[in-house]
């Protein structure tokens, strides 16, 4: 159906470009094995610009998905591990007093890539946690009252235990807020997993791959999805929903003008990647469980309830108008 | 399914609404009924902040049987609605201590409806009303958070949507209350209640009785004058008469005979309406003398009251035709003249010394009354409100010869004495003299402080004739009323204040208010209806034609709500396009096929296609359209006829 779509559109030049997306979105899931969903999501996240959590238990390949991602995508890559004792300074940076000049140097800390991997990001105390949000929040870093504008496109993928995990500061809402969307892994499939198994070692494959695209390219992408149309129809459709949460006493509080915009924007991003050039509302239901699913609280908790339950049950509730 | 924060919250809820339906009622229960409910509500709080588990069944059994006799032994039944209420309250106590369920607060709550109702038995005022809505509104505040599925309202989105809810029941509630019928008759009567205190004239008199009576500032009832009012010097308001003198009560006839009398039309009539406070005795009030009333069911009895079949419990209204010229038993039996002439033996020496001298010092009749006014009015006599009192043995002597302070019974009776002592048949008759207008609704309004005795005589060819001693006393009492004929220490708070011009305003309006309230609210009866109906040209409306109306304007109004809510809610507009769309899902649903409200139109189509692979062409073209029409940049009508196109030959 979106080939019919594609067809009725001119811009050769956006058809390259997406299909050069496309070509590294199969590289990755050659890496990643059955996570086709989870990957094109982490892609759109960063076309709209924003920034990703992925929350799952341990060594379901939270780590390796960013590690491909920054190699296939072409981007500069760090990797933090939060710890209980990580300071603020040892994500942003510090400034050293250099005998020679006789004046502080700065030494720009892990965060100044492309694609930041923060990983257990609840491990850390809250005020390492905040330092780290602040430069996701305001692309660049503050130190001895100078300004270090970060890398662009500039992306964190933070890695979350859950939170019944001991040892851990679960981010507060106001924080979660801050990210784009938030994804799960899940366990690979029973033929996942014994391809997994029987394959080569993973970073082995890694290190092989070719990148794909180069942070121009993303850039590019990011400017272009903000122009990706979404008609009234559909923005009648994201207000319904919106207006559903806010209305609907099933969830603590509604959704914020800015997890509204974050949710087009997602949209748009997603639209993109189909080679679109306007937002069906099939684009909003593809994202919405990701882009909500951490900012809505239903009221009543459920135990054993999937983790995109929220999403889908706010999208079963709301009619396309 | 439920945490316990919102457990709670409904049990405050609960507690709410019941401090608010059964507060009023305590301070007309025994005080253990307000212990028992306080008791309970705090018990069944601690229990629920404490978690402690609700009390075992047998004690609650064990309880509710001891309540139960408790009432029965306070009031000694369990009817009446005093009774009905006090055991309605310990039941609801009863049930708070077992409330969990989501339908026990309900039927607490349901219970919670029926006190604030029972409210209006006790107190049919006003005010009671305004805090019967106060009460409404709390109580369904706390039934919508208690049978709520969900966890409680925040208490302002709770508010709102409950003024909402009683916003769109009033024109149900005025339906109701304007159509339902009204039929006459002791069915929709109050039930009686027991040992009430109203105020009003009592059956029988004694120095200090009416004076009492002056103090107090209660309405006795209103009166609408249909054409010209009388003078105040006319305006006697006749109440229980009394025959029967011990030597200082007066008492009504002992054997009371059982004729009944009618008034001859002479000289003008007077017309009038009164609206009559309820004070628990069958007499009416009515200027002299009554010639026809309607809107009650009275007799005139032979010494010309009027009374009623039933003790006046509830506000009544009525119409009286007076004719105050009319002469009145010109011939009395021989019965009826022994009865005016008793007087003990014996007693008030002194006052018959009085008649004889004046006997021989006066051949006719009338000029010996005007001897004995004249000496109530050139003698040393006062008109008090607080008179000595009489304490011996012969209070007509003392006061006439010792006190000589007294209030218009002392007047009256001692006058009667007099009368009756030289051989003059006599008899008092207590009632109320004047009123006071109320220029902002032109009612005039008789207060507890206007009653009054007064005295009559029977003269051969002109029957009974009114005489006032208290008028040759204070005449300032009957010209202009009670306040101008005392002095201000003496008279009753309430009346002071009607000196002061703005409060006099004040409560003039009030009264208006009141009054209407009485007239449209609680005598809202068969009358009233049938006049109110008259006005929308209906003739005469039997029960059968109410009930109709009244159905057929319910569902008038719920349907105008409903098409209300209807228009509110309206789904919006659908444009060209989705028309179309609805035209081609309304064809496949024929054929089996349903979209779901949130199924997106790439989804479906893909769904449809493999349900429909033979119309798979078909259904991908008009998605297309659909979708380009819809969520494209551009909105071509070339588009749009295409996608008409297809659909035209689209028979899936």
């Amino acid at each position: 159906m979106h080939h019919d779509v594609a067809q009725s559109r001119q811009d050769i030049k956006h058809v390259a470009d997406a299909a050069k997306l496309n070509e590294a979105l199969d590289s990755l899931n050659r890496i990643i094995l059955g996570k086709a969903v989870q990957i094109r999501l982490c892609v759109a996240c960063m076309m709209a610009g924003g920034h990703l959590l992925i929350e799952d238990i341990p060594g379901v390949g939270k780590t390796t998905l960013a590690h491909a991602l920054a190699r296939i995508l072409g981007l500069s890559y760090q990797r933090i591990q939060f710890t209980s004792d990580l300071l603020p300074a040892d994500i942003t940076g510090v400034s050293v007093y250099d005998r020679e000049q006789a004046a502080f140097r700065f030494h720009p800390g892990p965060i100044f890539s492309n694609l930041v991997l923060a990983d257990e990001v609840n491990r850390a105390t809250p005020k390492t946690q905040s330092a780290l949000l602040e430069a996701m929040e305001e692309g660049q870093v503050t130190a001895d009252g100078e300004t270090f504008g970060l890398p662009q496109p500039f992306f964190v993928v933070a890695t979350q235990n859950p939170t019944y995990q001991i040892g851990t500061f679960p981010l507060p809402e106001s924080q979660l807020d801050r990210f784009l969307m938030r994804i799960q892994l899940g366990y690979p499939g029973p033929a996942m997993e014994r391809e997994l198994l029987r394959g080569d070692d993973r970073r082995a494959l890694l290190a092989r791959s070719r990148p794909a695209a180069s942070p121009e390219l993303i850039q590019q992408m990011q400017k272009k999805v903000t122009t990706v149309f979404a008609s009234e129809a559909l923005l009648d459709y994201l207000q319904s929903i919106v207006r559903y949460t806010r209305q609907h006493t099933d969830y603590e509080s509604g959704l914020s003008p800015r997890a509204a915009i974050s949710l087009l924007r997602a949209s748009q991003a997603w639209a993109l990647l189909h080679q679109r050039e306007a937002v069906l509302p099939e684009d909003i239901q593809a994202v919405l469980p990701a882009v909500v699913g951490h900012r809505l609280r239903p009221r009543q908790e459920a135990a054993g309830r999937e983790p995109d339950q929220i999403g889908r049950d706010l999208l079963e509730a709301v009619p396309i108008p | 399914m439920d945490n316990g924060s919102a457990q709670l919250e409904r049990l405050g809820w609960s507690a709410a609404a019941i401090v608010v339906s059964v507060g009023p009622h305590l301070p007309r229960m025994p005080a253990w009924v307000s212990l028992l409910t306080l008791g309970c509500v705090a018990w069944r709080l601690a229990a629920a902040f404490r978690g402690w588990p609700t009390a075992w069944r047998w004690l609650r059994m064990i309880l509710a049987g001891m309540v139960f006799v408790g009432v029965y032994m306070t009031y000694g039944t369990i009817n009446g609605i005093e009774a009905g209420s006090a055991l309605l309250i310990v039941m609801m106590d009863m049930k708070m201590l077992e409330t969990a369920r989501r339908r026990d607060f309900q039927v607490l709550m349901f219970i919670c409806y029926f006190l604030v109702m029972a409210q209006m038995l006790f107190e049919p005022a006003m005010w009671t009303l305004a805090y019967m809505i106060v009460s409404v509104f709390v109580t369904t505040v706390a039934l919508l958070q208690v049978v709520r599925e969900a966890p409680p309202l925040p208490p302002r989105e709770a508010g709102r949507l409950v003024s909402r809810m009683l916003v769109y029941a009033t024109p149900l509630m005025l339906a109701l209350f304007l159509l339902f019928p009204r039929i006459p008759g002791p069915f929709w009567a109050m039930p009686a209640r027991s040992g009430s205190a109203s105020t009003g004239l009592d059956d029988q008199m004694s120095p200090g009785s009416i004076n009492a009576l002056s103090l107090s500032d209660d309405v006795a009832f209103r009166v609408t004058f249909d054409g010209e009012a009388p003078p105040a010097r006319l305006r006697y308001w006749r109440g229980p008469v009394f025959h029967q003198f011990d030597g200082a009560s007066w008492r009504e006839a002992s054997r009371m005979p059982m004729w009944r009398s009618r008034v001859t039309p002479q000289g003008t009539p007077i017309r009038y309406r009164i609206t009559l406070e309820p004070h628990d005795r069958p007499w009416l009030l009515a200027l002299d003398y009554p010639e026809s009333w309607s809107g009650v069911r009275g007799y005139l009895t032979f010494d010309y009251k009027l009374v009623a079949r039933r003790p006046v419990e509830q506000l009544s209204s009525y119409e009286v035709i007076s004719y105050p010229g009319a002469i009145v038993d010109p011939d009395i039996s021989e019965w009826v003249r022994s009865w005016s002439l008793q007087l003990p033996e014996g007693r008030n020496p002194r006052t018959a010394a009085l008649a004889r001298r004046f006997r021989s010092q006066y051949a006719s009749d009338r000029e010996l009354v005007s001897a004995v006014l004249n000496r109530f009015s050139k003698e040393e006599f006062v008109y008090t409100l607080r008179p000595p009192s009489l304490i011996g043995a012969h209070p007509v002597d003392e006061f006439m010869f010792d006190t000589r302070r007294g209030f218009c019974e002392h007047y009256a009776s001692s006058f009667a004495v007099l009368m009756r002592a030289v051989g003059i048949p006599a008899r008092v008759v207590t009632g109320y003299q004047g009123g006071q207008f109320n220029p902002i609704n032109g009612q005039l309004t008789v207060r507890q402080s206007d009653a009054h005795a007064w005295a009559e005589i029977w003269l051969p060819g002109e029957g009974w004739v009114r005489l006032d001693p208290t008028a040759a006393v204070a005449p300032e009492r009957i010209e202009r009323g009670l306040l101008d004929a005392v002095s201000t220490a003496d008279a009753a708070p309430g009346l002071v204040f009607r000196r002061i011009p703005i409060l006099q305003r004040l409560s003039e309006s009030w009264d208006a208010i009141d009054s209407a309230w009485n007239e449209w609210v609680l005598g809202y009866g068969p009358d009233q209806q049938i006049a109110l109906l008259r006005n929308f040209g209906v003739g005469n409306p039997d029960w059968r034609w109410l009930v109709a109306a009244m159905a057929g304007t319910l569902a008038a109004l719920l349907a105008g709500l409903a098409a209300w809510l209807a228009w509110r809610y309206r789904p919006p507009r659908l444009d060209e396009v989705q028309r179309l769309y609805q035209s081609f899902l309304d064809r496949l649903q024929n054929s089996g096929l349903h979209r779901e409200p949130w199924e997106g139109p790439v989804d479906f189509c893909h769904r449809a296609v493999k349900q429909k692979p033979a119309h798979e062409g078909a259904i991908r073209r008009i998605t297309t359209s659909y979708v380009l029409l819809r969520y494209g940049p551009r909105r071509s009508q070339a588009e749009l006829d295409r996608m008409r196109k297809l659909l035209g030959s689209f028979r899936p």
